[in-house]
């Protein structure tokens, strides 16, 4: 039995004593002639392997490789390749030289990569296209993992790596790319990169350090801001517990790219906003959207200002669910804002809009100032609405513009549509502007004609993007300057906005004195009314005389104004035109000023004097006034002053009337018969040209 | 307040270098092309910057392209461009107005029966501005209410690409006018003007007889102003208002008229428009022509409460004519009960009373005095848009019916009895507005009935005896050149025909062509030969301050006349119509 024993025993260490002998042959082999086992023509082989099995392929001209012992049965290997390229089905990459060193050796009795690093990859560009990630259908079972953290069972994340490989950590990885071009559906990102990573064993954690990118976004959701750079981005990824977790600290460009805005002027030095990014974000999985995420990821805007603009504020974000199925309801993600911005000269702000479709407007673009729009609230990024501020405080010598304004700005996103909608309550608090010079006797016309218009399209989409901008004057009237006034014309507004209705709300003059009728007046009030499509007018004035009160109402539309005249005491319509006109009664009247009185009442019936026809009747001294149904035109003599008179002529509404007179003027008209002058017996007709008096 | 801006030849120039067409109309603008009617100074205001005499506010003096490509665009609406297109460049606004859009159709969403649009024309093809909606849109509320619904609501859209204009009629009910307010007119009875009524109480709405009433209390003279307007529509009511500027009652009035048959006109008159509660009428006048002149003084005396039409009408007057075949002096005396009725769609006067006569013949045939004591009787009939359509004659039928009953049982110097029938009528054809052609027929027939010997050769006076010839009858033939010899005819009839262009020439002329034939018969019964005809050209001239009327003619005699006759005419007037 002993020698059984013995005899085995010796066949054992035997046997081990050989194992031993032959890995230390083939560890002497590996680590002392590492170009026995590993040189070109194996690499190649092995590329070839790669590409057979994994459909990747690794190109090379050239490979120069050198080994040098580090330790025992260690060796540091260094591969230099010339212009290696590796391609897939889904993306390409080409590098003018690609360095790696590693050392490997033998430990425990297994053949293991110790340590990577450094790797220069230099001179690269990169091409891939993946599509876009297929959302899951209805019938299929949603992937684990919900907004309220319903995490079902998965793979831990990991990045699997070959057990030989899976000890050795990565140290001074460095990756340039001259040019990358990923695109993934419709997006699609271009740029520039230069990367520098370390990684600890098993890839377990990963950390990485954009030195230097820039990308070009087609079709970008931040538009207009079109490309995004960083500069010393500290990204740390970590795989713990079966997920993963990223922690970045980037700061990120976005400049105004210089088509976007047809030309910047020069003066307009630093079109760009700068913003810091940090964030702390969880994943079940190794960065999929398919996977449960949370976490919190902070945008800090720092100050950035020049001439014009300026701006600061932060955007915290906290996220929390599956990104992949946002849409239904499983991802959430709520926003604190606190941002600002500040057009600090808004004179620069007029150059740099001025030949633009945001041009400020006369007279609004002779003002300068200030104004602050301030967004700060929290808000579902998934639909919400952020509270918005807006002040502005602008004058010129001779305008103010100060208002507060507060509102809200909401949006909404289901599946590939974004709607917004502004809501705004512009409360104008001191506004004095200046309109443009009126000349009563030639009006152009300041709007289109509403009723001339292509028909709606049915099927137009519901905008993206609607508003409702509500305008009032709480603090006091805007006052309104005009050449028509000698003093400022008091004007309270209360008017609402809409994008898809026509506006609608009131607009009221105040108390005026006014002069009218050579006496002086008062507007006891003024009401335009806009609803749909009408504008109406409510308005009385009055006019005070030593045996009359005068009163005009002005009713009907701002197009088709009626006048209702009335007295106190109470005399009939046309003797209060002969007031109005002429401070006296009719029978006080001659015959030319009596025609007159009769013109005017007849285009007041007919509603041929419009709002500025009627202005310029009572605030010019009148020659004569004519109404010619049969032309239908409304003419007023006016005196201007320095023996001119202007003849306006209001082309009226009317249709033919009755020829029987047709007045020419002051005492004159045509009246015709059916008389023969020549035989007053025959019965012809005959027209007079007629001179008539009364008295 | 004088404006003061660089002549717009200054400012508007050729831009060099940019083809003819091309034009800068100031610092910021260039215009393509050209538009009509250019900016007016008012406009440029709005979109130039630069302005003569810097009467512009600081405020308004820079205006950005896309402001100023607004009010453009407004403007251009105005013309009628709708296609317009605006680039920057160089700090310029560059407009291409493109062309401008014509009506191509308009559609008209419930009408209610009897409305036709067809017959209104001047719409389709024309350029579509907002002053074509505005046009449109108060020919269709007149014509709406012409046909009885008083307060209709119109609204009008337009397609600037297709040209289409759709009009949205909410016609309301067809109304009926029930009542009518007035405003108190110092002196008078309420309801005195309703006696020129050329509607029904009760009957449809027609906004022309509202004007047409307006008009013929105004042709009195009674007061200055006379309106009657809707005060509501209520179902299928509608209440009117009548407002009133009286002015003083005392009418003084001066006229003047051209022709070449009396060469001036003078007419002159002396008016006391409101005697008594009831507005009964004094009126003194004189009349002057070459051929005419006359003093007359007349009275409409309304005795009856109101509301009546019916009125007595004394009137006295001295005229004395110079003629071609005789010259004359003629005074009369009559006291013609007078009164009125107006249907739906005629009108009627009418008249009879006694009056008397005296005649002295200076100059050619007839007695050289002569006294009677007439009977004298008048009908008019006259459809209302006769008398509406007056100043601008295209449609309506008027006719006259008069004779005058003398004998010598009853202090006349003889027996003779007159009697004249006139008519006229015309036509616009296919009734289009404005119209397009307007026929016209006119004719008279009288006759002189007696026993007197002799009656052509100076048994009677010269007012009992027919000539034809001058405007009034064959244009063809000098006033009252027919018959020959000058002893003029115991009957006469006339018919003429006549077409007019009414519209599409400009200044308002409206050729026409006419035919007119006539015969005169020295009896009371017959005609005689020749007949007498007439074609010719003519020219109605409508301008601002009248009608001007001209014709040149030939007269021909179908039957055996002198030579002599027959020969052209040449006629001018101002102020008379067909």
């Amino acid at each position: 039995m002993k020698n059984f024993f013995l005899k085995v025993s010796q066949i054992a260490l035997g046997i081990t004593i050989a194992f031993v002998l032959l890995f230390a042959v083939l560890g002497y082999f590996l680590t002392r002639q590492t170009s026995f086992v590993l040189n070109t023509k194996s690499i190649r082989w092995i590329t070839r392997q790669v590409e057979m099995r994994a459909g990747v392929r690794l190109d090379f001209p050239a490979i120069r490789i050198s080994a040098r012992p580090s330790g025992a049965l260690r060796s540091h290997i260094t591969l230099d390749l010339e212009r290696p390229c590796v391609r897939a089905p889904e993306f390409s990459s080409c590098f003018a030289q690609a360095h790696f060193e590693f050392e490997f050796g033998f430990s425990k009795l297994k053949f293991q990569l110790i340590e990577v690093g450094p790797v220069r990859l230099t001179g690269g560009n990169l091409r891939a296209t993946f599509p876009e990630e297929a959302r899951p259908s209805e019938d299929e079972a949603p992937p684990s993992g919900n907004a309220a953290g319903r995490r079902g069972t998965h793979e831990p994340a990991s990045i699997r790596l070959p057990p030989w490989a899976s000890k050795a950590p990565v140290n001074d990885l460095q990756v340039q790319l001259s040019s990358f071009e990923v695109t993934r559906g419709r997006t699609s990102y271009t740029g520039a990169l230069i990367l520098n990573a370390s990684a600890s064993p098993a890839l377990s954690e990963i950390h990485a350090q954009i030195i230097d990118a820039k990308v070009a976004l087609k079709e970008s959701p931040i538009s207009p801001f079109n490309d995004v750079i960083v500069h010393h981005c500290r990204i740390a990824l970590k795989l713990e517990g079966g997920g993963s977790r990223l922690a970045l600290n980037c700061p990120v460009e976005l400049p105004l790219r210089a088509t976007t805005t047809k030309r910047l002027p020069k003066f307009l030095a630093d079109p760009r906003i700068v913003f810091r990014i940090e964030s702390n974000l969880w994943n079940d999985g190794l960065l999929e959207t398919s996977r449960h995420v949370s976490g919190v990821l902070k945008l800090d805007i720092p100050r950035f200002a020049n001439t014009t603009l300026a701006g600061f504020g932060s955007v915290l974000i906290r996220v929390e669910g599956i990104p992949s199925q946002a849409d239904g309801g499983e991802f959430n993600a709520e926003a604190d804002l606190d941002l600002r911005f500040e057009v600090l000269s808004f004179r620069q702000l007029r150059l740099i809009l001025a030949r633009t479709a945001w041009a400020i407007p006369a007279p609004f673009n002779v003002l300068n100032g200030k104004a602050e729009l301030s967004a700060r609230g929290s808000v579902d990024l998934n639909g919400g609405t952020i509270p918005i501020q807006l002040v502005t405080d602008l004058r010129s010598p001779e305008e103010n513009f100060e208002t507060r304004s507060n509102g809200t700005f909401s949006f909404s996103r289901k599946e590939d549509e974004f709607r917004s909608h502004l809501k705004m309550d512009i409360a104008l608090s001191r506004v004095r502007l200046v309109l443009p010079r009126i000349e009563l006797t030639s009006i152009p016309p300041l709007t289109p004609d509403a009723r001339i218009r292509r028909p709606v399209q049915a099927a137009e989409a519901e905008p993206s993007f609607v508003y409702e901008i509500r305008i009032t004057t709480p603090a006091g009237p805007v006052l309104l300057d005009s050449n028509l006034a000698e003093i400022a014309i008091p004007v309270r507004l209360d008017l609402t906005v809409r994008s898809d209705k026509p506006v609608s709300g009131a607009v009221q003059v105040e108390e005026l004195p006014l002069q009218l009728f050579r006496r002086s007046a008062r507007v006891d009030y003024l009401n335009l009314g806009f609803k749909a499509d009408r504008q109406s007018l409510n308005g009385s004035i009055r006019l005070i005389y030593a045996d009359y009160t005068v009163r005009i109402e002005l009713l009907g539309t701002i197009d088709e104004p009626v006048f209702r005249l009335s007295s106190d005491p109470p005399l009939p319509h046309g003797e209060v035109l002969s007031v109005l006109l002429y401070g006296k009664p009719s029978e006080g009247l001659d015959s030319g000023e009596l025609q007159s009185v009769t013109s005017v009442e007849a285009a007041l019936q007919e509603r041929a004097i419009t709002l500025a026809s009627f202005y310029l009747l009572a605030s010019t001294p009148i020659e004569s006034v004519g109404y010619n149904p049969e032309a239908g035109e409304f003419s007023i003599k006016v005196r201007l002053g320095e023996g001119t008179s202007f003849n306006l002529t209001v082309p009226e509404k009317g249709r033919l009337s009755p020829g029987l007179r047709k007045r020419l003027g002051r005492s004159w008209s045509i009246t015709t018969q059916i008389f023969d002058p020549l035989d007053p017996s025959r019965q012809t007709l005959s027209a007079f040209l007629e001179w008539r008096h009364r008295y | 307040m004088a404006l003061v801006f660089l002549p717009a030849a200054l400012i508007t120039a050729a831009v060099p270098g940019q083809g003819s067409r091309a034009i800068r109309e100031c610092s910021t603008i260039i215009l393509e092309s050209p538009i009509d009617p250019p900016l007016r100074d008012s406009e440029r205001i709005l979109v130039c910057e630069e302005l003569k005499g810097g009467i512009n506010s600081p405020a308004w003096s820079r205006i950005p392209h896309s402001q100023r490509s607004y009010h453009l665009n407004v403007f251009l609406q105005d013309r009628g461009y709708h296609h317009p297109s605006f680039e920057l460049q160089d700090g310029t606004t560059r407009v291409t107005p493109g062309e401008k859009t014509a009506v191509s159709e308009v559609v008209l969403k419930d009408p209610p029966p009897g409305l036709d649009f067809e017959k209104r024309r001047g719409i389709v093809a024309e350029t579509l501005t907002p002053q074509l909606l505005d046009e449109v849109r108060n020919w269709m509320v007149n014509e709406l209410r012409v046909l009885g619904y008083a307060c209709p609501a119109v609204t009008l859209a337009a397609n600037p690409d297709s040209g289409l204009i759709e009009i949205v009629i909410r016609s309301g009910m067809r109304t009926r006018v029930t009542e009518i307010s007035e405003d108190p007119v110092p002196g008078l009875l309420p309801g005195v003007f309703r006696r020129y009524d050329a509607f029904v109480l009760g009957e449809p709405y027609n906004e022309d007889l509202v004007k047409l009433t307006e008009s013929r209390a105004l042709s009195d003279g009674h007061v200055e102003s006379l309106r009657l307007r809707v005060a509501g529509c209520s179902g299928d009511t509608v209440r009117l208002h009548q407002e009133v500027i009286a002015g003083p009652p005392r009418l003084l009035a001066f006229g003047f008229g051209v022709n070449t048959e009396g060469l001036f006109l003078v007419r002159g008159s002396w008016r006391i428009t409101r005697l008594g509660r009831t507005a009964s009428l004094l009126d003194t006048s004189a009349l002057a022509s070459l051929k005419r002149q006359r003093i007359g003084l007349a009275a409409h005396w309304f005795f009856r409460p109101v509301p009546s039409r019916l009125f007595f009408r004394p009137e006295i007057t001295f005229e004395h004519q110079n003629e071609t075949p005789f010259e004359a002096i003629t005074f009369k005396a009559n006291f013609a009960p007078s009164t009125s009725l107006d249907t739906r769609r005629f009108g009627f006067s009418a008249r009879i009373g006694p009056s008397y006569n005296f005649v002295s013949t200076i100059r050619g045939i007839g007695p050289p005095r002569s006294h009677l004591v007439s009977l004298d009787a008048a009908v008019h009939a006259a459809s209302h848009y006769f008398d509406y359509y007056l100043g601008n004659p295209r449609a309506g039928f008027s006719s006259d019916l008069t004779f005058s009953l003398n004998s010598r049982n009853f202090a006349s110097d003889f027996d003779a009895q007159q009697l004249r029938f006139a008519f006229q009528g015309l036509w616009n054809y296919r009734e289009y507005d404005p119209p397009l052609w307007v026929f016209g027929v006119r004719g008279i027939v009288s006759s002189t009935f007696t026993s007197e010997p002799n009656p052509t050769g100076g048994g009677l006076p010269p007012s009992f005896l027919y000539f034809l010839g001058g405007a009034e009858n064959l244009r063809g033939f000098g006033r009252g050149e027919l018959p020959e010899p000058l002893t003029g005819g115991l009957s006469a009839a006339y018919l003429g025909a006549e077409a007019r262009l009414a519209s599409g020439l400009p200044w308002g002329m409206q050729p026409f062509t006419f035919l007119d034939a006539g015969a005169l018969g020295t009896s009371s019964t017959r005609l005689a030969a020749p007949i007498y005809w007439s074609p010719g050209l003519g020219l109605r001239i409508a301008s601002p301050i009248g009608t001007f009327r001209t014709t040149l003619a030939h007269g021909f005699a179908a039957g055996p006349h002198r030579p002599e006759v027959s020969h052209l005419q040449f006629y001018f007037s101002y102020g008379e119509e067909f």
